[in-house]
């Protein structure tokens, strides 16, 4: 049985059709989540397809999982914590300023914002890979209990490391 | 919340982030229209929230790349996903209960088709050489990649079959283009063996059936640590087996034909066959269904060290089945032919209960008395004959078994494939008790008392179970004769009368002895 937060009442489909579209949904960001837990590119795809087959049991043995993002994310959040342990060495997920592309051709608006980014960098640095994984996650639209179910931790806990990673983060860039 | 008070960093960013209650976040959103301070505040941890978004979007984002290679068709796949393996679990273990526990006790933990599909499929390929194909006596080349709609003359044939069954030709030795064909099945059986190669390689060896389409069976090889695809079989209607195996070389100019192969079915290894590659053998036939009637002897061939799969009178479908199933295992030669079945002393089958004897008319309504009429006595007699053949067919495979692992052979048995051969046994007993119960409920009428003698004291003690299941299968051989004689044999009033007697005696004798294998240790 899937119970979907967001699934309108009364609207049935078929658990075939829900996996099929929670896969179509949240692949891309569990992917991410493990690349920017420090899993290398490999393993992170590996750890993804384990993470939807683990689901696909899951769900076959007829165990309930009331809210399958954060099930998801939990289950790849262990899973990629374990992975990176085996690895022999591994990086967090640097800013890649080759990469960076911005949405405007301002020159201005895009130095200003690089300078913005660095300052945030700099800041994020400073914070714990705790707070780190809470803003993160945050930022993928989990609610703090289920940041909290991904991570093993309390609610207040998340609630602590995010108010002090936002207020940190506020002064990198209001400077 | 006091609304009079400034909010504190917690409060705003429980409201920024919409963690609030509806009550505190009224209050806060009161408070917040009529405190500047606490307002200026919000914005700056706003901006700071921002800020990580857009350091996510710009920067983050961008350095975690998220490949998609072979994940647009994971969905689908979950689509189609059905509760397959209970699906089969119930469905085989109605049947006949032989392949799943075979498979278990070979592979705990063993994946399913589909996970492995899946997992082969993450893996980035590196196709490149040649693969070899062999059909009949052909053994050809050609690159492991092609450009679609590459068209070489010697292949026309094969490229059609490929084509109509909707597998890929262009690059056929791939989990992608086995889950593609897979994919397009709307009724299918599969399973998964693990098999090693003489380096103690471990594979994978995913085998789908179907009864659809003009490819009726299908295997993928893979190794099992990296998902590398080296070897695939097909079977399809009407035509010789296909195999494609890797190949080191790649072929210069395009197609090329290698040799053709003499017609010499055996091919030698440099290493000897040993028990395990035997009882793969007995696994896989067990594991694709292979019926305890059919005429299919293994036999550990020391001589060309291979393990020897021999059929007579086989059908041609059933043919490549069991050739498929057979193609992934080390040291493994099938070879068939045409013809009649032989009996156990070598002869051909007789026809059953044809001695030339008068028949007494007495006897027969003697017999017709006890099942209440001719009708019921001809629906007793087809159950019983049934129930005594499947019983002897399945006392057969108890002995192929104890003839190919006698005690010296099975005491070099690894734990893995004794506990296979254990479950083996225990299969073939349980299937035994079974019939033998279907026997005595169908033969009722024509045991006097009811209940059989004890002849268990009479019974040689057999110190290992190989020694038991030749006595259970002499045993069980003759009660066969003497059902099938009795119930469908030509005879007189006296030989039927002699026959009835020793019924209950024979029944006793084959049900202690079954009884004895349930208890015989393995070892």
């Amino acid at each position: 049985m899937i119970v979907l937060n967001e699934q309108p009442a009364g609207h049935a489909r078929s658990l075939d059709a829900e996996v099929e579209q929670i896969y179509r949904e949240t692949r891309g960001s569990i992917c991410a989540y493990l690349l920017y837990l420090g899993v290398s590119n490999d393993r992170a795809q590996e750890v993804t397809q384990e993470v939807f087959l683990r689901l696909l049991q899951t769900l076959r043995k007829e165990k309930p999982i009331e809210n399958v993002r954060a099930w998801l994310f939990r289950v790849a959040h262990n899973l990629g914590l374990k992975v990176r342990s085996r690895e022999r060495s591994f990086r967090l997920v640097q800013p890649d300023w080759d990469r960076f592309v911005h949405p405007s051709h301002s020159p201005e608006s895009e130095l200003l914002d690089k300078e913005r980014n660095t300052r945030v960098a700099a800041a994020l640095a400073e914070l714990s890979p705790q707070q780190r994984n809470c803003l993160y996650l945050r930022s993928e639209g989990l609610r703090y209990t289920e940041i909290a179910e991904v991570m093993g931790i309390s609610a207040s806990s998340v609630n602590e490391f995010l108010r002090r990673a936002i207020a940190r983060l506020a002064e990198a860039a209001n400077e | 919340m006091n609304k009079t008070e400034h909010l504190s960093v917690d409060e705003l960013i429980l409201f920024l982030d919409r963690e609030l209650d509806t009550d505190a976040a009224a209050q806060a959103e009161q408070h917040l229209l009529a405190c500047a301070d606490c307002a200026q505040r919000l914005r700056s941890l706003k901006k700071g929230s921002q800020a990580y978004v857009q350091y996510r979007e710009q920067v983050l984002e961008p350095a975690l790349q998220v490949p998609t290679r072979g994940w647009a068709r994971l969905g689908p796949k979950l689509k189609t996903e059905k509760r397959y393996r209970w699906g089969w679990f119930g469905a085989v273990a109605c049947a006949c209960g032989l392949a799943l526990a075979v498979a278990y006790y070979f592979l705990p933990n063993q994946p399913d088709a589909q996970e492995v599909l899946t997992r082969a499929e993450a893996v980035p390929e590196q196709r490149a050489g040649s693969l070899l194909l062999t059909t009949g006596n052909e053994r050809l080349v050609r690159p492991a990649l092609l450009e679609p709609g590459h068209s070489e003359a010697r292949f026309q044939h094969v490229r059609a079959l490929f084509v109509q069954a909707h597998y890929s030709w262009e690059n056929p030795l791939s989990a992608h283009a086995f889950a593609e064909w897979r994919l397009r099945l709307a009724r299918k059986e599969d399973s998964v063996s693990s098999i090693r190669d003489r380096g103690g390689r471990r594979f994978y060896r995913i085998q789908t059936r179907t009864s659809t389409g003009i490819l009726q069976a299908a295997s993928l090889t893979l190794e099992a640590e990296t998902y590398h695809p080296t070897k695939a079989d097909f079977a399809f209607q009407g035509d010789e087996a296909i195999e494609l195996a890797e190949q080191t070389e790649t072929p210069k100019n395009g197609l090329e034909q290698v040799e053709a192969v003499p017609p010499a079915p055996i091919k030698t290894t440099e290493t000897p066959a040993t028990p395990e590659d035997e009882l793969r053998v007995f696994a896989a036939l067990d594991a694709m269904g292979a019926e305890a009637e059919e005429p299919i002897d293994v036999k550990l061939d020391s001589e060309h060290h291979t393990v020897l799969v021999t059929g007579m009178g086989i059908p041609a479908a059933r043919r490549k089945e069991i050739e498929i199933a057979m193609a992934g295992l080390p040291h493994t030669v099938v070879r068939f032919s045409a013809g009649q079945r032989l009996s156990d002393d070598g002869g051909p089958v007789s026809p059953r209960g044809t001695d030339g004897a008068e028949e007494s008319l007495a006897f027969r309504q003697n017999l017709q008395d006890r099942y209440g009429g001719a009708r019921a006595l001809q629906a007793a007699t087809d159950k019983a004959l049934d129930s005594s053949n499947g019983l002897f067919a399945r006392t057969h495979l108890l002995l192929l078994l104890a003839r190919e692992f006698p005690p010296a052979v099975e005491a070099q048995l690894g734990p893995n494939s004794a506990t296979s051969l254990l479950s083996l046994r225990q299969r073939h007993v349980g299937a035994m008790g079974y019939a033998l119960q279907q026997l005595k409920e169908n033969l009722a009428p024509l045991l006097a008392s009811g209940v059989l003698p004890d002849t268990s004291e009479r019974l040689s003690k057999s110190t290992h179970w190989q020694g038991g299941a030749e006595d259970l299968f002499a045993s069980t051989r003759n009660l066969d004769r003497l059902v099938s004689r009795l119930l469908a044999g030509r005879f007189t009033e006296p030989e039927g009368n002699s026959m009835l007697k020793e019924l209950p005696g024979d029944l006793s004798k084959v049900e202690a002895l079954i009884h004895a294998q349930s208890v015989t240790d393995s070892r």
